[in-house]
């Protein structure tokens, strides 16, 4: 682990907007605190050293013959795309503004 | 500029020729009602997965190619993570620390060259529109297969930036890879510009420039950046790193966002796709697709046919226009003649009845037996015309159409005579204009007699006759 | 003793086909003893009464016209609420997806339809598939049949139950860490995880996609076989489904015994952090697994120290990555229609719509991504599955499968799962591993606890060898009874 404790208060809620959730307040001291548990305990993996380990020739690759030819099949309505829509119109999903950022 | 160097680089993308999207085999297609485009891998269903497309493979490593960029036999799909309504999975599937190809080259300038930094394969988003009830969203493009090309920053002025744009261009037309284009939202293009002070070794504060709507947009936003950025700096102030959006009906950029920190995407290698692993037979078949270049074509159509550059030009921009070209040779035409028809009446006659050459009703072998009935006299320049015309509406061979237009050139004088009798008649003063010396007289004679047979006489058969009835008068 | 009350997959298949009974009525038979029995353990979070009616009723039809019924015939089988079932509510547990309807139905569903099966319904489960005890299911609280204070175990909490309650024959569900062997063995059932890629994950809402297993629990390893070689092979919606894996066998060799057979038991799954009473059962176990003619010996797997942190960091930051998407957008719940901008509202629909478990594991998961972390993190834990997966390899040079127990404890009771996080994962501990490695392994009930609690023993193959693991437990539930006993309901 680096000298600097990786878990700082600005840390969660920098996590908490990359991931757009809001944590309340009273929720938000018990989950730095086991984040920062959990941070600790895979310490152990970081000072871990794995060297010398093949790789596999079986893992899975993509090779082009086994990819899908391209050949246009005809899609789902707009209706059923839209079905579990929120909110739409004119055939379009409707959010509320976006604000640049 | 005053003491200081532009700097310009370029990210590109460009969309890929393909049917079907790049991971799900929804229909590509410009135009189309909201939201019927959409498959449920492109809507991010839970449980839906992507399914890499190998044309749009095959296609981005024929870009690769054409570039001069080193293709890379494995590469990686990775996930790009950010939260935006035309980003259905909350990620976009792209590639980010092995992309499919490294390094390459693009001229800008007649003799400057930018690098490429890389070449990757991604897919599009969604479209938002943005109304007075809240923000529309339409999925249809949402997945369309990109490629998105980095240029190193080795460009220092807005018209390399043009010239650069132009080459990208063509070569991806002709590689056969997309057609791209710019106003068509094909292709499209994000500027970077920073001014480095003279004689420093680091690079200024990076403006990012979006909303970039044709080629010539993008050389005037370069050059209005270019221009305010030198204000600032003169005044002593510093520039700010941020992204601007070219503003074109105003003239000038506006701040979109600050780039001061940027964004944390959390890339991921996507764990729905293995590694894709060309091979060197693959990369070889791509390479044998693309087949000669515009730069190569051009120089090989100035040494095996001996054109003029302006004329090698023209034949080389379009691949099929060269392609065709060269089936009218080996048909039997000459070269110099060939372009010339090509270029000066085919083209242009074929866009007048809103078609392109692949529509083209007269083919090429047609075309040089057209050529072949002027060379050997049978018609005129204008007559042959004519029958071109003839040609593009009637599914006619070319002799039947000197036929049917009976425009077979008149050369027997007993036709003639007749004709050039009345002429005579008619212009009595011209004989003896022109036994008085004036040659150019006979001009009147001759015109009469093409009149009289649309032109159709033969020129050298009614000058000669026309100066032996003329000289024995 | 009747090894079979007729209620196995095998024989209500063969029943029906032969025409001795009736899908309706075995149908029937089954809501009624759901109506009567689930109230109290909650495992179904709805019967698709209406379309398992039409399914058998067409399948009486089929059988009548002479046809060609298929291989699961009117088994009436339920599914965990993560797999997709068009046209029905699926919700993975979660609030977010509260009125989700499905467009498509999962390609593992599909295929087990395709040979007669009838879909009896949805069964609860932990959030997204993040739980061991099905207690974050925003639904309802699934019981364990030997224990109304008991959990079931998780995430396919609801599909263990409803197996052990004899609510069905069988139940699918999914095994990202343990989701199917744990809750079986905590319920007293058999439940295997495949090999990794042979069953499609098309369908399959997503937990994380290099680990989640479409998987199934059943009374019997026979059963197992029999649901496997239905659903086994590659599908085009998949590109991780895998094509060159050994086949599956639908009748599991007839071997009285295991001569022949090589067991290894590693050490490092098989002592520390485990309850004394599941160690002893393990024992008894092993040594039934020796007189049956087995060879055991011990093996070692070292990396599995790294397992459970390597699984946790890989885990939630495909966790974190996959429920991206729901962003209150195209589909699923939106939170205050009233917000005003569409980032606000994605933040509270997000806030309000996952429940904490799963914010927890997104905010772990996007740490373990972040710029300046990643290379710490994420990338060490994919070293580390490297290290697993090549001593498994190793391992499987001495010996055909490795068994240790499913779970470090039996069945706990509601509210008992500790505050600490920490000591929740390691819970987790011994199904990681084969997790990690994609390899198949099966738990198979091997006693209980000396308070009547189930207790399961977990048997590992070599990738792609799903026989290996269902013939072992086959030939030892010859030769015992555990996989037959039933609670008191």
């Amino acid at each position: 682990m680096t000298s600097q404790d990786p878990l700082e208060g600005c840390l969660v809620a920098h996590l908490s907007q990359l991931a757009h959730l809001t944590l309340p307040a009273k929720r938000k001291a018990a989950l730095e605190r086991k984040l920062q548990a959990l941070v600790e305990a895979f310490a152990s993996l970081d000072a871990a050293e794995f060297d010398g380990i093949p790789d596999d020739a079986s893992d899975p690759i993509c090779a082009p013959d086994e990819l899908r030819s391209d050949v246009a099949e005809p899609p789902p309505t707009a209706a059923e795309v839209l079905k579990n829509a929120p909110q739409l119109a004119a055939d379009s999903f409707v959010v509320p503004r976006v604000v640049e950022h | 500029m005053n003491g200081y160097t532009t700097v310009i680089g370029l990210e590109v993308h460009v969309q890929l020729g393909t049917a079907s999207k790049l991971f799900s085999p929804a229909p590509v297609a410009a135009l189309g009602d909201p939201n019927t485009r959409v498959h449920y891998v492109d809507l991010g269903l839970p449980g839906a997965l992507p399914r890499p497309n190998r044309r749009a493979i095959e296609l981005a490593t024929r870009a690769a190619l054409a570039l001069d960029s080193e293709v890379q036999l494995r590469s990686e799909f990775a996930r790009k993570h950010y939260f935006y309504p035309d980003l259905p999975k909350g990620y976009q599937i792209s590639q980010f620390d092995k992309p499919l190809a490294l390094g390459g080259a693009v001229p800008c300038g007649p003799n400057k060259t930018c690098r490429l930094h890389r070449l990757h394969v991604e897919e599009d988003a969604g479209k938002l529109t943005h109304t007075s009830i809240g923000t529309l969203v339409d999925l249809n493009r949402a997945g369309v297969a990109l490629v998105e090309i980095v240029s190193e920053p080795d460009m220092r002025r807005p018209d390399e930036a043009r010239a650069f744009l132009h080459h990208l261009r063509d070569v991806m037309r002709f590689a056969g890879v997309s057609d791209c284009d710019l106003e068509l939202g094909s292709m499209r293009c994000d500027a970077n510009i920073s001014l480095m002070p003279d004689g420093s070794e680091a690079f200024g504060k990076k403006v990012e420039l979006k909303n970039l709507n044709s080629i010539k947009m993008v050389e005037r936003a370069l050059e209005y950046e270019e221009r305010r950025q030198t204000a600032i700096l003169a005044a002593g102030g510093t520039i700010i790193s941020e992204t601007r959006g070219w503003h074109d009906e105003l003239g000038e950029s506006r701040s979109q966002r600050s780039k001061e920190q940027a964004p944390d995407y959390r890339y991921l290698p996507d764990p729905d796709l293995p590694p894709l692993m060309l091979t060197e037979a693959f990369v070889a078949q791509q390479r044998q697709q693309i087949g000669e270049l515009p730069e190569q074509r051009r120089a090989r159509f100035h040494a095996q046919y001996g054109l003029a550059e302006h004329d090698v030009r023209s034949l080389a921009q379009d691949r099929k226009v060269g392609d065709w070209f060269e089936c009218v040779v080996t048909a039997g035409a000459d070269s110099k003649l060939a372009c010339n028809w090509l270029i000066e009446d085919l083209l242009p006659a074929l866009r007048d009845r809103g078609l392109h050459l692949a529509q083209s009703p007269v083919t090429p072998d047609q075309l040089a037996a057209v050529i072949a009935l002027v060379q050997n006299k049978t018609l005129t320049q204008r007559t042959s015309r004519q029958v071109l015309q003839h040609l593009l509406d009637h599914d006619v061979t070319p002799n039947e159409a000197v036929d049917e237009l009976r425009l077979g050139r008149i050369a027997d004088e007993a036709q003639l005579q007749p004709l050039i009798d009345a002429a005579m008649q008619e212009f009595p003063q011209a004989v003896k204009t022109f036994l008085a010396g004036k040659e150019k007289a006979l001009d009147a004679l001759k015109g009469h007699v093409m009149k009289a047979t649309r032109g159709r006489a033969d020129h050298e058969v009614l000058d000669r006759m026309l100066r032996a009835i003329i000289a024995s008068a | 003793m009747t090894r079979d009350h007729g209620t196995s997959v095998r024989s209500i298949a063969t029943s029906i086909q032969n025409g001795d009974r009736r899908a309706v009525d075995v149908l029937d038979e089954q809501l009624d003893r759901i109506a009567t029995v689930d109230p109290r353990l909650g495992a179904f979070c709805e019967t698709f009464t209406e379309r398992a009616r039409d399914q058998a009723a067409k399948i009486d039809r089929r059988r009548e016209a002479g046809e060609d019924l298929g291989a699961l015939a009117g088994v009436p089988i339920a599914t965990k609420d993560n797999l997709l079932v068009q046209g029905e509510i699926i919700t993975a547990g979660s609030r977010i997806l509260s009125s989700f309807e499905a467009p498509f139905t999962a390609a593992s569903v599909a295929r087990i339809e395709q040979r007669g099966a009838v879909l009896l319904g949805r069964t609860n489960m932990d959030e997204f598939g993040m739980g061991s005890t099905t207690e974050t299911s925003s639904h309802q609280q699934t019981r364990n049949p030997y224990g109304d204070d008991l959990v079931p175990g998780g995430s396919s909490g609801g599909s263990a139950a409803a197996v052990a309650a004899d609510l069905c024959p069988l139940a699918i569900g999914s095994d990202t860490g343990g989701s199917i062997r744990q809750p079986a063995a905590l319920c007293g059932v058999t439940g295997l995880k495949p090999t990794y890629g042979r069953v499609p994950r098309y369908g399959l809402i997503a937990y994380a996609s290099s680990l989640d297993c479409v998987g199934a629990i059943a009374r019997t390893a026979d059963d197992l076989a029999v649901w496997l070689d239905c659903v086994s092979g590659p599908h085009k919606g998949d590109a991780t489904s895998i094509a060159a894996l050994p086949p599956t066998r639908s009748t599991l060799a007839d071997r009285a015994d295991l001569r022949g057979v090589r067991i290894g038991v590693p050490r490092e799954l098989n002592g520390p952090g485990i309850d004394e009473q599941i160690l002893a059962r393990t024992e008894e176990a092993i040594a039934q697994l020796r007189e049956i003619g087995a060879e055991v010996h011990e093996a070692t797997l070292p990396s599995v120290t790294h397992a459970v942190p390597a699984y946790y960091l890989i885990a939630t930051s495909e966790a974190a990555s996959n429920l991206a998407r729901y962003d209150g957008v195209h589909y699923g719940w939106r939170g205050d229609p009233a917000s005003k901008t569409q980032a606000a509202m994605t933040t509270q629909t997000r806030s309000s719509g996952f429940g904490e478990e799963v914010q927890l594991r997104i905010l772990l998961g996007t740490f373990a991504t972040s710029i300046g972390f990643n290379a710490k993190f994420y990338e060490k834990a994919q070293l580390a599955r490297r290290a697993v997966q090549h001593d498994f390899d190793r391992a499987f040079a001495d010996c055909d499968v490795l068994v240790c127990p499913t779970s470090p404890t039996a069945a706990p009771r509601f509210g008992e799962s500790a505050d600490d996080p920490l000591e929740r994962y390691l819970w987790d501990a011994l199904t990681v591993p084969a997790s990690l490695a994609g390899l198949p392994a099966l738990s198979t009930p091997c006693g209980q606890t000396d308070d009547g609690r189930p207790v399961g023993l977990q048997v590992i193959a070599p990738r792609g060898h799903d026989d290996r693991t269902l013939m072992v437990a086959h030939v030892l539930q010859r030769h015992t009874d555990h996989h037959l006993r039933r609670p008191q309901l």
